[in-house]
């Protein structure tokens, strides 16, 4: 090999550089493409249910959120007293951004009869990792164009970074062979999107939680909650938007008027468990301070299907696509600094 | 003094500080050289040649000793 | 701009080409201008605090070197270092002194309530000011020559591969280089981007799938149990080694491409037998410079007091080392644990010469030298809990959670990052050893083919891309 290469050393480094750069290129492509095709043949795991949401579901109740949606709504509670079909879009430590960006893939395949928003009371501030976590939707860049918008607020390199088939499944090699089919030929109780928590927190004293000032409400996420819950009202889902029981107490909480303003817009009632006595006294019903186990959630998830039974499901919506609220209304956005 | 006569009474000292009998310094001979040369030894070797010789290193000459011929010289320097 | 950042990605080989193609007599103009760029992507003022420290310190030089009489020259080497150390400190330790001063004098009774500043550190500033005050020593030392090339010298400061994280390198190896013409040269390049290519290793794949770990358990302390705060300090130590030697490889690299040697930051520091043999293989740009700049001074002036000379030198030495880090306590501590073992390394070094002498089987020998080493290694291992933990309190929890040696399981976080961070972890050594040794130095890892040699950093770029960390989407999930 090293004697054909003659000639000046410039034209060797070229062509030199050229080999290298094809090496990395063609096993990009390989690498990618295998990582593509075992990503979808999944059978458990965020990533699964992630593509459920995305891809598969036509249940008439969605239930939308990070950690709380994921752990707090049993299907089996709502499928009974509802007669809905039920999946769980919940994904932790998710953002808005990640709502947003499922809701907009579903709606281009269906469109739901109701969804609950499981809203954090942290959900609306800003944090970085909100951002570099829709890592978590990259391998859909691909074949999903109404989710690209909602990428480039990862950075505005992702575009490029996207060129690699590699990137998109960047650090998910691990999970996804041991999540593949051959693995687990059977379902695995994923199919609901529900993931109970076990375990019983140790009793202990209710915290208050105040936010350090430097804390701001986030402009992209309200553009976000806005974009979602514009979408429901769009298409006359029935939207039901929901803060779930919490062993912290944050009062003053920003978010939460940050919140309040964008619900009042379209007329959206918060249905507000964090500081439900019934919950918070019972230390039993948690896994951890901000999570419920299977127990707490059997329980909270009867009481939220009950009072969606009452309400009057049927005279909601069309009233409500009132655009005379700015988004960017100063009132509750903090500037900048 | 001779210079050799200097390195040969410096080797002496040298034996005596790392406690090794076979010891020949020559003048290119540095501290990566010998096992056992450090900050310590360093040190004690430096005032030990003082001591033997009856003569005072400035901060900036033991400073900027490189090997055992540069130190070497400066005592002929400053004995002479 | 940090070197893991898609910027630099575009950057780096921009430069590259401008540089090359910029005639020798123009370069220093457009290597600053770049380097004040990179700087000045994170601040603009950033750039006026390093050219201020380069004015001073380039006229101090200068001026050492013409004034005649001792007197001169000792005034303007004192006026140099008390701006250096002076801005270091105000930017770097104001508010830290001002929480010292004001608590020691709230012992006395006294109400001082020095306030504190809100000045964001400038990015480089510990590392151009020790470069810029090692030069003013050479040159007050008379070991080298003051430089009159105002722009040269401003490149020596400024120079962006080395300007975020050293290493700190010496004027007398890099003012030499800036003087000579520098022709495209091919070899440079290759090895270059090698280097470069194993630092983003290093940074991305190992330390970084690390941090994701010990965040998880330096975050809750409280929550964990023995052996899992264990693994994560030992995670930790490796984890600090990967970060920063991948970032001075990565710096290495980038001059390299473009022709110029910056010097070799870390020997393989875990294989070190002793703690002294440690601090001569990790971060050697800074512990050698506080070995030529403060330790050997020291102990040349106080040779008569003999040992205690010796433990004068090595607690100043370690305190510098230590407070250099950062403004805290912890980390004079770190420094002082260090100073404490090395000064016993020193008092005891002839008897555990003789002691070793006396193991004549190979074996013995052989575990011998590998309980030391382990051993060297978890003494680094406690030394850096007190590096991570953010206050004294937390350090103490984590080393006494550990100390009960209480029964618990281990805590994997999420099972790929565990098992990521593990096998980075072992090619890193792997690695080390085959360097250090020349162990299984066969086939694949150097070959005489230039084909295989590619297909191997190939292979490396496919892992960076495949487990590689690009931002915080990766995360442990903590759920108690």
């Amino acid at each position: 090999m090293n004697d054909m290469i003659t000639g000046s050393p410039v034209r060797r480094f070229l062509i030199k550089a050229l080999i290298f750069i094809s090496m990395i290129m063609a096993g990009d492509l390989l690498t990618g493409s295998i990582l593509r095709t075992f990503y979808f043949q999944q059978t458990e795991g965020s990533s699964y249910r992630t593509t459920l949401a995305m891809e598969k579901t036509q249940a008439d109740l969605l239930i939308f959120g990070s950690s709380s949606a994921l752990h707090h709504y049993v299907p089996k509670v709502f499928t009974d007293s509802l007669a809905v079909s039920y999946f769980n879009a919940g994904r932790d430590g998710q953002s808005v951004f990640y709502f947003d960006a499922v809701l907009r893939a579903i709606l281009k395949r269906y469109i739901p009869r109701m969804i609950i928003l499981d809203i954090h009371p942290k959900q609306l501030f800003r944090m970085q990792e909100s951002y570099d976590r829709l890592s978590a939707i990259l391998p859909y860049y691909r074949n999903h164009p109404e989710i690209r918008e909602v990428i480039t607020l990862k950075s505005r390199f992702e575009k490029y970074k996207m060129l690699s088939s590699i990137y998109p499944f960047n650090s998910q090699i691990f999970s996804i062979l041991s999540s593949h089919r051959m693995l687990h030929p059977t379902p695995h109780g994923d199919e609901s999107g529900y993931v109970p928590l076990r375990r019983s927190m140790m009793a202990q004293p209710r915290d208050t939680i105040t936010f350090r000032p430097e804390m701001k409400i986030d402009p992209n996420k309200i553009e976000a909650l806005d974009q979602f819950i514009g979408n429901c009202v769009q298409k006359g889902i029935k939207l039901y938007v929901i803060q779930s029981p919490g062993h912290w107490h944050y009062p003053d909480n920003i978010s939460d008027t940050a919140l309040a303003i964008i619900l009042g817009k379209y007329s959206v009632e918060l249905w507000d468990y964090a500081d439900d006595p019934q919950f918070y006294t019972r230390t039993e019903l948690f896994q951890d301070l901000s999570h419920l186990n299977h127990d707490g959630a059997v329980i909270f998830s009867s009481v939220v299907a009950q009072r969606m039974a009452i309400e009057p499901v049927a005279e909601y919506v069309k009233k409500h696509r009132a655009s005379d609220v700015s988004v960017s209304d100063p009132g509750y956005i903090r500037p900048n600094d | 003094m001779e210079l050799a006569e200097i390195f040969k009474q410096v080797n002496e000292i040298f034996k005596d500080i790392f406690e090794e009998d076979d010891i020949v310094i020559e003048a290119e001979t540095s501290a990566k050289d010998i096992d056992g040369w450090d900050s310590l030894t360093h040190m004690q070797m430096i005032t030990a040649v003082e001591k033997h010789f009856k003569i005072k290193f400035e901060l900036n000459e033991i400073l900027n000793f490189k090997n055992a011929g540069d130190m070497c010289r400066l005592i002929q320097t400053k004995l002479g | 701009m940090l070197f893991n950042s898609f910027e630099f990605l575009l950057f780096f080989p921009a430069v590259v080409v401008l540089f090359y193609l910029t005639p020798h007599r123009w370069r220093w103009l457009m290597v600053s201008l770049s380097s004040a760029f990179f700087m000045a992507f994170a601040r603009l003022d950033f750039v006026l605090v390093i050219l201020s420290i380069i004015m001073v310190n380039y006229l101090s030089a200068i001026l050492m070197e013409r004034s005649a009489g001792c007197y001169g020259k000792k005034w303007a080497l004192a006026a140099s270092l008390i701006l250096d150390i002076g801005l270091l400190s105000y930017f770097k330790y104001f508010n830290f002194l001002a929480d010292n001063f004001n608590s020691l004098f709230d012992l006395l009774g006294l109400n001082l309530d020095i306030p504190h500043l809100s000045v964001v550190l400038p990015l480089g500033i510990s590392f151009y000011t020790f470069q810029a005050i090692g030069y003013n020593i050479e040159v007050y030392r008379g070991s080298m020559k003051a430089e009159r090339n105002l722009p040269l010298f401003l490149t020596y400061l400024l120079f962006f591969p080395k300007l975020i994280a050293g290493p700190i390198e010496r004027a007398q190896n890099f003012l030499p280089q800036l003087h000579s013409r520098i022709s495209l040269n091919f070899h440079n390049i290759n090895s270059g981007i090698k280097l470069m290519i194993w630092g983003f290793f290093k940074k991305l794949v190992v330390a970084d799938r690390i941090d994701i770990y010990v965040n998880a358990v330096y975050g809750n302390i409280e929550q964990h149990s023995s052996i899992t705060l264990f693994t994560a300090s030992v995670l930790f130590a490796f984890q600090i080694y990967a970060d920063f030697s991948g970032y001075t490889d990565i710096a290495r690299g980038v001059a390299r491409v473009m022709g110029f040697r910056l010097m070799e930051n870390f020997e393989r520091p875990f294989l070190a037998l002793s703690v002294s043999e440690f601090w001569r293989r990790w971060h050697i740009s800074l512990s050698s410079w506080a070995d030529d700049y403060i330790f050997k001074p020291i102990v040349a002036q106080k040779r008569y007091w003999g040992n205690w000379g010796v433990l004068y030198g090595v607690i100043i030495t370690f305190f510098v080392i230590g407070i250099w880090h950062g403004p805290s306590w912890n980390f004079v501590l770190f420094g002082l644990f260090q100073a404490v073992v090395i000064f016993y390394e020193l008092l005891t070094k002839k008897s555990r010469k003789r002691f070793r002498k006396k193991l004549t089987s190979p074996l013995i020998k052989g575990l011998h030298n590998h309980s030391t080493r382990i051993l060297t290694f978890l003494f680094i291992t406690f030394s850096m809990v007190f590096f991570k933990a953010p206050t004294f309190d937390d350090a103490m929890m984590i080393l006494s959670r550990v100390a009960t040696f209480e029964t618990g399981t281990l805590f994997l976080g999420s099972l790929s990052t565990f098992v990521f961070a593990w096998s980075g972890i072992v090619f890193l050594v792997l690695a080390e050893i085959r360097r250090e040794y020349g162990w299984f130095d066969f086939g694949f890892l150097s070959n005489k083919y230039m084909l295989v040699r590619l297909l191997k950093y190939s292979l490396l770029v496919l892992i960076i891309l495949m487990i590689g960390v690009f931002d915080g989407g990766q995360f442990i999930y903590f759920q108690f």
